[in-house]
Order: C-alpha cells, then sequence, then structure tokens
C-alpha cells in the first residue's frame, strides 16, 4: 500500500512536470502578455518596462528554468495581474469552486442514485420513464442556457433566491465556506443546481443501467433465495455492487465538476476558480493558469488516488499492489 | 470546530431606513487590484476614484474640473503651480497637504511587478515640490500641455502610505486610506467590494451609507440581477437587450457617446507582399494596394455606418468621421461620417488601378468591444459586395493584440478610448509614425507614416495654449482622416447603464461607474 | 400427505415476439425425505420449474396458473412476506454456477449470518457459530478462518460447498438443486453428488436434483422426472424408468448416454431441435422428432398413470 501510494506519486510529479511544460510553451505560442496588461495608452518604453519587471524580457527557455526553480521550493510564480503570488490567488478561490462542486455531486449523488434506483428496478413503471426522459434532458440541454433559465425563474420571476453572487461565508477549518451559513446556501443553490444536472442525469442513467444488468445475475436471486428481505438485497447486495462502477465515475466527475465549473461560475458570478482562470487566460496571465492547471492535475490524480482506496474497499478483489496505476 | 460569521451584512436588506440606503451596483470587468498604482485597468481606476481623489478629474464629458487641486496655471512654458484644496481630510482624520502629492509621486513609478504601471501618466513631471501646505510645483523638460490631463489617474495618497505601503496591504484594506466620499470596507476577489461612506468628506454627502459592488462578467447573468433586484444598477448593459429594457416599468437607462473609437487600421508600411491582401482568386498580391488613400478611402466609402450603427449596435453607436466624437477637445467641425457609396467606392478603386478589386483578410478581437466580431462581419460584407471580397478572422484578443503588434495581420478592426479626453491621445497612438525613441505610434500596427502629420502633432504636443492646441488637433485630424486616409473611423461605442426606477446617473464619456454620482429622485 | 405438489403449472416470459411458455401445465410431486431426478434438455423448463417453486419468477415472466401445494401451504399467491419466511428456510436452493452464487463483494460470513438472521433473532454469536459447524459439515477445513474470507478466494468447488452450507443452515425440509455440478471439474463433481446425498439423507430433507445428465440421477433419486417443452412427459421409479423408459424421449436420452460399457460406435443423437415454445403447435411437442409419430400425435396426450409411473405419449414403448 505505501509503495503504491508512493509510486502514484512519483508519477503524480512526472504528470506535473509535463503538463507545466505544456502549459508554458503553449501560452507562450498564443500571445504576449504585456500587449493585453499595459494600458492602450501605454507607450513602447512603458511597455519594456511591464517586460522587464514581469521577467517577460528573458527567452521563453530561460523563463521556463526560473518557474522550474521556483517550482522546487514551492514557488510557483507570482500572478502579473494580481501581483500576488499565484497559488495564493488559486487557494483564495478553491472554496468557493469546491463548495459549489461538492454541494453539486452531493445534489447528483442523494437524487441520482435513488432515481436511477427505482428506474432501474421498475423499468416499465410510467414515473421510471418520466425519470429516463428527464435525464435526457438534462444531458442535452446547454449548461448556460440552463443557467440563465434557472436565474430567470428562481431569481427574476419567482424572486426566492438571489440570481449572482456568492453570499456570506462562515470559517471552517481555515476555509472560507458559505454552504454552511443557511443565507449564503442560499446564494449557492442555483449554481449548485445547475453544475448538478447534467452530473445528476449521468449518475441516474449509470445506477439505472447497474440496476438493470447487477439483479438479473445470480448472486441477487440466491439472496433472494436465502430469504433475505427485499430491503437487504436490495441496500446490501445489490447496492454493493453498483457502488464499485459508480465511485469511479462519482470521483472522476467530481474532478471534472471542479475543474469545469467555468461555465457556471460566469453566469453565477461565482468567485470560483474556474472564473478566475478564464479572466487569466484572456490576460495571458501565465503564472495563473500554469498554477491552476497543475492544481487541477494534482486534484484529479489525488481523486483518483482516493477512488483506488475506495475500491479496494468496496470491491475485496481489488488489492492496491496489484492495481496498476 | 469554530463558526465565525464574517460578513453579516453580505445578506442586508435592500432598502435601509432613509439617509442610510444601500446602493448595489453590478459591474461587467472584475477589479483585479486595490493597490491604485499597481494595474492602470478602467475597473481598478473605477472603484480607486470612490476611495482616493485626483488633483485634477474629469466631468462627465471629459472636461477638467478641479479635484484636490483648486486651480493649476503655467508660470511659464514647463512650470506648473497647482493651489490644493484646504480642508480635505484623510479617513484617518490627517489633514490633506502639498508633501502627500510628492509624496505620491515618487511612489507611482517604483511599484514592485506593475503590470500596467501609472508612471505614463507622472514621466513628464521632472521635479515636484511643495511651496508650501497647499501649493505645489512641477517643473517639466518639454512644454507638456497633457499636464493636467494625465493627472486624473494619478491617485494621491498620504504621505506615510506612499513611503511605505505595499501592494498587499492595499489588497488586505490596510492601505486603504484616501480622501474620498466613500471608506474601503471589505474586498472578496472576483466577487465584490463594499464601501461605506466617508462622512467627513469635504465634497458634498454622499448618498449611500452602502455602496457594494458585484462582479457579474456575465453581461445576461447582469440584466437578470437588475431585473430580480439583487442590484439597483448595472454597467455595459448588452445591446440585444436594450429594446426590451427600454420598455420595462422598471428599469431605467441613461447613455452616453464615449471616449472609444471603433476603427480599421490598414497595412501602410509595408510596398510589397502585405500578408493577407490577395487578387480576387486568392492569390497573394505582390503590390499592396492598402498604401494608396484612394484605396483606404474607397473602403470607408464602402461601409454603410448607419446600418452597423442601427442593426448590429442596436443604436448603441454613433457613426464616426474623425478620432472622438465632435464635443471632445481636439475635434474638427468639419469631419462627418463618410456617407455609404458604393458607386464612388467602385469608382475610386478603378482610379487607382484595381477596377475588379482584390481580397483581403479583416482581422478582428472576438471579445474586447461591443460586438467587435459583427462589426466585422458586417464591414466584411460591405467590402465584398464594393468588389474587395473580404473574410473576417476573429480571434480572443489575447492573441489578436500580439500578433497585431508583430504587423502580422494587413487589415484589422480595433478601437480606441482617448483617457485624456482629447484628439491628441489617438493621433499620437495610432497615426504618428512608430518611434519608440520617442514613445510615439505605439499602437501603429498598420506603420502609417506621414511627415506632415508628424510635425503637427509634435506641435500640440508642446503647445500649452488650449485654443492654439486645438486648432492644431482639429487640423491634425482633417489631415489625417479625410486628406491621407491613415484609418477608417467605423463608429462611437455609447455607454449605457441601467438602473431601477428612481435612481439617476449622468452617463459618462469615460465610461466609469461612480457611485457617488448615483442619485435617488430624477 | 406428500410434501410437494405441483400441479398443472404454467410459467410464462412476456417477450418482444410474444408470449413464451416455458413451463406448459407441469406437475409433480415428492414426499418427504425423496429424492426426485429432474431431468429434460436445455429450455425444457425444468430450472424454472425450480425457481416458480420458490415464487423467484421475475418480469418480463409471470407464473400464469397451476397451484404449488408445500406441506399445508399453497405457495402460489402467497404474501411476498409469507413466501420469504418460506426461502431459504424450509425451502431451499442451490444454483448452477458457483462463480456467480455468492456476492462478489460481501464476506462469506455476511453472507452465512445474514441468511441466519434472516429467519431467526439470534445473537452475532450463536450465528456465526452455526455458520462455522455448517461449512464443517460441508468439508470445508479450518472454517473459522475461512468464514473471514471472500467468495474470490475459494475455489469452484469450494464455493458450491458453501453455497450448500448456506442451502442447510436451517435443516430446510426441501432443497432445490438446480444442476449444482454441471459447473464444476469432473473430480469435484462427484465429491459434491456425493456429500449432497449423504447430508440430505443425514437430515431427512426432500431434495429436488435438477439435471440434464441422466448418469448422476441414477445412482441419486428415487424417482425421476423427465420434462420436455415444458411438461413432464414421464414419470416414475429411477430404476424402473431408465431400466424401461416409456416415452420414446426418455429413451432418446438414454441413448445418448455415454455408458461405460458400449465401447465404440456413435451414441445415439436424437434428431431435430428443441421446439419453439413460442408458439406450441398442438399436440405432442416431442412429435416432429419422434420415429413413433402417428398421425394422433397431433391431439394432445394426456398423461396416463400406469403401475405407479405416468407417461404422457398416445403411443408409449410398451404396455399400450
Amino acid at each position: 500500500m505505501t509503495v503504491y501510494v508512493l509510486r502514484r506519486l512519483a508519477q503524480t510529479l512526472l504528470v506535473l512536470f509535463v503538463t507545466s511544460a505544456l502549459v508554458f510553451g503553449g501560452l507562450f505560442l498564443v500571445g504576449d502578455p504585456v500587449e493585453i496588461l499595459v494600458n492602450p495608452n501605454a507607450d513602447q518604453a512603458e511597455k519594456l518596462r511591464a517586460a522587464a519587471a514581469l521577467g517577460l524580457d528573458r527567452s521563453v527557455l530561460e523563463q521556463y528554468w526560473i518557474f522550474l526553480r521556483g517550482a522546487f521550493t514551492g514557488d510557483l510564480g507570482r500572478s502579473f495581474v494580481f501581483g500576488r503570488p499565484a497559488l495564493d490567488v488559486i487557494l483564495e478561490r478553491m472554496p468557493a469552486t469546491l463548495e459549489i462542486a461538492f454541494l453539486a455531486m452531493l445534489i447528483s449523488v442523494c437524487l441520482g442514485i435513488p432515481l436511477g434506483l427505482y428506474a432501474g428496478l421498475r423499468p416499465a413503471d410510467p414515473l421510471s420513464k418520466t425519470i429516463m426522459a428527464g435525464s435526457i434532458l438534462g444531458f442535452s440541454l446547454p449548461t448556460f442556457w440552463v443557467g440563465l433559465l434557472l436565474i430567470i425563474l428562481f431569481a427574476v420571476e419567482l424572486g426566492w433566491l438571489p440570481s449572482t453572487g456568492r453570499g456570506p461565508t462562515v470559517e471552517f477549518l481555515g476555509l472560507q465556506l458559505s454552504i454552511l451559513h443557511w443565507e449564503g446556501l442560499r446564494y449557492a443553490l442555483l449554481p449548485a443546481t445547475n453544475l448538478a444536472l447534467f452530473k445528476l442525469s449521468l449518475i441516474v442513467r449509470l445506477t439505472r443501467a447497474q440496476v438493470r444488468e447487477q439483479s438479473l445475475l445470480d448472486y441477487i436471486k440466491f439472496a433472494r433465495a436465502k430469504g433475505l428481505p427485499r430491503s437487504r438485497v436490495i441496500g446490501v447486495h445489490l447496492m454493493k455492487n453498483i457502488m464499485i462502477p459508480l465511485v469511479t465515475v462519482i470521483g472522476l466527475e467530481l474532478g471534472s465538476v471542479i475543474a469545469f465549473a467555468i461555465v457556471t461560475e460566469t453566469i453565477f458570478a461565482w468567485p470560483g476558480m474556474g472564473k478566475l482562470v478564464i479572466d487569466s487566460i484572456f490576460q495571458l496571465d501565465r503564472p495563473v493558469v500554469v498554477t491552476y492547471l497543475l492544481v487541477t492535475v494534482f486534484m484529479f490524480i489525488f481523486i483518483n488516488l482516493v477512488v483506488d482506496i475506495l475500491y479496494s474497499v468496496l470491491d475485496p478483489r481489488v488489492r492496491l499492489s496489484e492495481a496498476k496505476g | 470546530m469554530r463558526f465565525r460569521i464574517l460578513l453579516a451584512a453580505a445578506a442586508a436588506t435592500v432598502s435601509l431606513a432613509a439617509g442610510a440606503a444601500e446602493l448595489v451596483v453590478g459591474l461587467s470587468t472584475p477589479i483585479t487590484s486595490l493597490d491604485p498604482h499597481f494595474h492602470n485597468l478602467t475597473p481598478n481606476n473605477s472603484l480607486a476614484k470612490h476611495v482616493f481623489e485626483t488633483l485634477t478629474r474629469n466631468d462627465e464629458q471629459q472636461r477638467l474640473v478641479p479635484g484636490l487641486a483648486e486651480s493649476w496655471r503655467t508660470l511659464d512654458a514647463t512650470t506648473w503651480e497647482f493651489k490644493l484644496r484646504k480642508g480635505a481630510r484623510w479617513h484617518d482624520g490627517a489633514e490633506f497637504t502639498a508633501e502627500d502629492v510628492v509624496a505620491t509621486l515618487k511612489r507611482v513609478p517604483l511599484v514592485p511587478n506593475s503590470p500596467a504601471s501609472f508612471a505614463i501618466y507622472t514621466r513628464a513631471i521632472k521635479e515636484a515640490s511643495a511651496l508650501d501646505k497647499h501649493t505645489l510645483r512641477f517643473r517639466t523638460d518639454k512644454p507638456y500641455p497633457l499636464l493636467p490631463n494625465d493627472i486624473t489617474s494619478v491617485h494621491i495618497l498620504p504621505k506615510k502610505i506612499a513611503e511605505n505601503a505595499k501592494t498587499e496591504d492595499f489588497n488586505s484594506g490596510k492601505a486603504m486610506i484616501g480622501t474620498g466620499p466613500y471608506r474601503f470596507s471589505e474586498h472578496v476577489s472576483g466577487d465584490r467590494v463594499v464601501l461605506v461612506s466617508n462622512d467627513k468628506y469635504w465634497g458634498p454627502k454622499p448618498a449611500w451609507s452602502t455602496v457594494r459592488f458585484k462582479m457579474i462578467s456575465n453581461s445576461a447573468a447582469r440584466v437578470a440581477a437588475l431585473l430580480a433586484g439583487d442590484v439597483h444598477m448595472i454597467e455595459s448593459v448588452p445591446t440585444a437587450d436594450i429594446p426590451k429594457l427600454a420598455k420595462d416599468a422598471r428599469v431605467t437607462l441613461v447613455s452616453a457617446v464615449s471616449n472609444r473609437i471603433i476603427y480599421l487600421h490598414f497595412d501602410s508600411g509595408r510596398e510589397k507582399n502585405s500578408p493577407f491582401v490577395t487578387d480576387k482568386a486568392g492569390k497573394p498580391l505582390e503590390t499592396n494596394p492598402l498604401r494608396d488613400p484612394r484605396v483606404r478611402k474607397a473602403i470607408s466609402k464602402a461601409i454603410d455606418r448607419e446600418a452597423i450603427a442601427s442593426r448590429i449596435m442596436e443604436g448603441q453607436a454613433q457613426p464616426a468621421g474623425q478620432l472622438l466624437p465632435e464635443t471632445f477637445f481636439g475635434t474638427s467641425k468639419r469631419l462627418p461620417p463618410e456617407k455609404y457609396d458604393p458607386e464612388g467606392a467602385r469608382k475610386l478603386l478603378a482610379q487607382a488601378g484595381y477596377p475588379d478589386g482584390f481580397g483581403l483578410t479583416l482581422h478582428t478581437p472576438n471579445n474586447r468591444y461591443i460586438n467587435d466580431e459583427k462589426i466585422a462581419q458586417a464591414v466584411a460584407q460591405f467590402l465584398t459586395r464594393a468588389g474587395i471580397p473580404t473574410k473576417v478572422e476573429a480571434m480572443p484578443s489575447a492573441v489578436f493584440f500580439s500578433r497585431g503588434s508583430k504587423l502580422e495581420f494587413s487589415f484589422l478592426l480595433a478601437g480606441w478610448g482617448a483617457e485624456t479626453g482629447e484628439t491628441s491621445s489617438p493621433l499620437r497612438s495610432l497615426l504618428a509614425t512608430f518611434d519608440t525613441a520617442q514613445g510615439m505610434g505605439g499602437a501603429n500596427r498598420g506603420r502609417f507614416s506621414d511627415a506632415g502629420l508628424d510635425a503637427l502633432i509634435s506641435t500640440a504636443l508642446t503647445t500649452i495654449d488650449d485654443t492654439k492646441r486645438g486648432l492644431i488637433l482639429a487640423a491634425a485630424s482633417e489631415k489625417a482622416i479625410a486628406e491621407l486616409q491613415g484609418l477608417v473611423p467605423v463608429h462611437y461605442e455609447i455607454s449605457t447603464w441601467g438602473m431601477k426606477k428612481g435612481l439617476s446617473y449622468k452617463a459618462r464619456a469615460d465610461q466609469y461607474t461612480f457611485a457617488f454620482e448615483v442619485r435617488t429622485g430624477r | 400427505m406428500k410434501l410437494l405438489e405441483v400441479t398443472d403449472l404454467v410459467t410464462e416470459f412476456h417477450t418482444r415476439e410474444g408470449v413464451l411458455r416455458a413451463v406448459n401445465g407441469a406437475s409433480l410431486a415428492l414426499e418427504r425425505g425423496e429424492i426426485l431426478g429432474l431431468v429434460g434438455e436445455s429450455g425444457s423448463g425444468k430450472s424454472v420449474t425450480g425457481f416458480s417453486i420458490l415464487g423467484l419468477i421475475d418480469p418480463p415472466g409471470r407464473i400464469a396458473s397451476g397451484s404449488v401445494r408445500f406441506d399445508d401451504l399453497e405457495l402460489l399467491g402467497l404474501p411476498e412476506e409469507s413466501m420469504r419466511r418460506v426461502r431459504g428456510k424450509r425451502i431451499a436452493m442451490v444454483f448452477q454456477d458457483p462463480m456467480m452464487t455468492l456476492n462478489p463483494v460481501l464476506s462469506i460470513e455476511t453472507q452465512m449470518m445474514e441468511t441466519v438472521f434472516a429467519h431467526e433473532a439470534t445473537t452475532p454469536q450463536d450465528a456465526r457459530r452455526r455458520a462455522i459447524e455448517a461449512l464443517a459439515r460441508v468439508g470445508i477445513a479450518s472454517p473459522g478462518e475461512r468464514l473471514a474470507q471472500y467468495p474470490h478466494q475459494f475455489s469452484g468447488g469450494m464455493r458450491q460447498r458453501v453455497a450448500i452450507a448456506i442451502a442447510l443452515l436451517h435443516k430446510p425440509e426441501l432443497i432445490i438443486a438446480d444442476e449444482p455440478t454441471t459447473a464444476l471439474d469432473v473430480t469435484v463433481q462427484g465429491q459434491i453428488l456425493y456429500e449432497m446425498q449423504k447430508l440430505v439423507r443425514e437430515s431427512g430433507a426432500s431434495l429436488i436434483w435438477i439435471t440434464h445428465d441422466l448418469a448422476v440421477i441414477a445412482g441419486l433419486a428415487d424417482r425421476i422426472a423427465v420434462m420436455y417443452a415444458g411438461r413432464i412427459v414421464e414419470e416414475g421409479p429411477v430404476a424402473e424408468v431408465l431400466d424401461a423408459p416409456l416415452h420414446p424421449y426418455s429413451r432418446g436420452l438414454l441413448d445418448s448416454v455415454p455408458a461405460a460399457n458400449a465401447g465404440a460406435g456413435r451414441l445415439n443423437q436424437i434428431p431435430g431441435m428443441a421446439p419453439s415454445l413460442l408458439r406450441p403447435a398442438p399436440g405432442c411437442a416431442f412429435r416432429e422428432r419422434c420415429t413413433r409419430a402417428e398421425d394422433r400425435c397431433c391431439d394432445p396426450p394426456a398423461l396416463t398413470q400406469m403401475n405407479g409411473r405416468a407417461v404422457r405419449c398416445c403411443n408409449p414403448l410398451q404396455g399400450a
């Protein structure tokens, strides 16, 4: 187990290195940050000054070397735009993204698994057919459009929930979280729902497919032949088996929800990492973009590791030492 | 587990008791730094002007008015004297004096890591001295008439802060001590900035006890927030929503023509092999037709500016015939927008030796100006109709400006906001010959060059007498546009603010959103 | 009184093509302590008959009609909770493929203890003790340790022993074994067969052994029922039926068994294919493949009783 985790960490470092090189090179090709950052009224002298101040007057290889040297001491560079360490800028925004991502996954899981279970156990029921039709809608409607629809319905027309922004926060374990505060939760509800819709549909469909597949298997029939109550057959025998593929998908989807909350954050003016990174890309704020991607890659790898460990907890057939990285 | 309610006020009700009302404003662009000398960016400057003040400032039509300076004059061509306001106090109670200004001017060029320095506004001042508590003297190397205009962007700090504070101290709020009508209260990066009224303000009493700026970049969401009542006022109302909002009884719209022109720039530098100029078959053309003023004039005639302003901009644009709307300083009365005249365009093309036209690619940013890509598409259609088949290539501004500055384009659409409020700004940056040493032609991405025009611009930039300078600038505009066609103006953007019924705002040409200018009642 | 009496059982499956009658009026009976071999080709309905007795037919299948009398209970139409109390307690079942029967993600301990708790409110200690006893009874060495393991740590034969141990936990009155040795290695088959027989005899339970393998039945069962196309076509004491089958289909089955002393020579196969159960033609379902078929076989033959045997044929091999 320890060897396994160490090996994964080594792989992580390699992936982080490659990512940083790609992003560095990629952003260098996109354009010159000075052109975007300086005031248009600035003359050539000011452009040269800005380039020198931001270290952009050096060759790209030199800049990358400076970045790598810093990265080994934990310094991922200073944001061009904010003038602060890029990691600080991202970590400051991270709780906002994490909280709607988790809230969205919570909604998806808490609604998706029961709905999928129902639709899988009673495929012919009209309610099941409604659930499945709804899940197709959830899949196919564009996030952007649904987001605006939610705002117009719940904020403009009904006036139940705030339209945009983040509400008051509460400090918890050093993080500023808004969902632990009732008023803050009201702000988070619409963006989280918007974010959850696609994942919810995915989990409903996946759960249903798993239920349909697993319930035909002999072990379910044997469990019933033993005289187990239905609740135990479904709640323990069926659930434990469908949880294995579900945990994998939920883990990966959690990663993707965190990394790609950009559209939702933009529509709901939610001050998370996604909105930050979009602004940073447009402003060619390379330290922030590079750091964001590194943080994201790291997070994906971390979630994968957690999923693998969970997997081995759920499925006795898997032992981590045998698992391939 | 310890729970600490940090921001109980965030959820405060929208309407409080009279005299203690809150104003919530939806901004279109995020504020990136609170340090007023770190990143020269419209939203940053707009916020800074609530907390800090400047010696001079612009009124809503960008005419100079007194700020912390009550009056100013030139003693000779290179010496300026500013009389400062008495009785202005810092938020911590200390008195504002000339020493504060001197210290501020020292800080401006030295802010570390600044991506867009404010030093461009202080560079002309070679020496600043405080004669007494309320008299300042500035010396410049050359006559520099724009000094009072430039310092509308220099936010004055108390001496102690100017000498010691770092950018972090502003972001944390510690150093946010100004003389302005509002005091800093809270900043949540990317989400909101909250200000409270400064009751000891020397000027008119602030109308709002609290001002909350919320950053809502998505324009549809910003409109929804206004309609939902979550914000009281928004800036940059999207053109598509204007007809609907104009009919909405809950909303008032105000608009003003801005200092930003949308224009077409040509490769007038290369004689041969301009990268995106082709013959009608799409083969590269050896000679560069864009160097011929008749061709540029033909392009100008081929464009129906009225149609673009009314259909694409929903009326939120004013067809342009020069570099700034006529109300601005240094404009000419003799430069109406070019009339739509496709026949005339064809004739000019024939005269220039291109009776069959040629092919072009118009490069444009797609996230910088209002409807930028759509305008480019329309221009391309008009040109294609006039015999110049034109393709459009749109890209994010991050890519566009880098490539443009490397002269990778032949024909481009861009915009220019005249910060100083006079035509010297676009003339100097867009049309003067590119010259790094002199700092001229910095945004001249077509490398247009005309010695006569350069001479006019240089003269204007050293003419202190406003009347004379105005006439020279008007003449330079006429030469640059009507005679040389150095660039083709398309339109001036109109900026629109939306607010709930019962509020009023004097729409500004410089596009700033100032909460202290928002009033209740008609 | 018989322990089990199945009468005119009809089990249908609703498919896209139409209604499929997997069991089409099957009847059989079993005394206490008796072992019945239920034989037939795959698709003859023998497994479905087994599941129908336990009420484990899921949509799109349903038991359309008939009666399943177990002791003094009518199992068809019994409320779900009452039926649950019969399953695993009074009637247990052992499945064909031991690799699929046990839940892969639950420990053997969990799967055994939950079976105890499903029918008895007892202490975990007691449930555990009984699980260990049951494992020991089916010949699993160091049962205390193996209890904590998961199915994938057991071989196929061992897993089937575990399944049998689970079936025997509550000393059921009837065990339905659905080809429990088919999926196992030949060497293991014999052991399981032997132990199963021993355990059933010891406990005095009745056993329905569903198989396509007549050789297995010969040494194990008291009586035999031959199933074809959803019907019992012949039924009687095992020795008599195997010695002198009455139904041509039983004959065909016997002829296709590779006998140890048969020497070389090809095995006899029953010509043709099992009939479709979707739209059965009236009359004897076997007549298309039967060498003795006559015109009157087109009328549905009735089950004829003779000397403790029964046959469903218009033209049986003996007697008529």
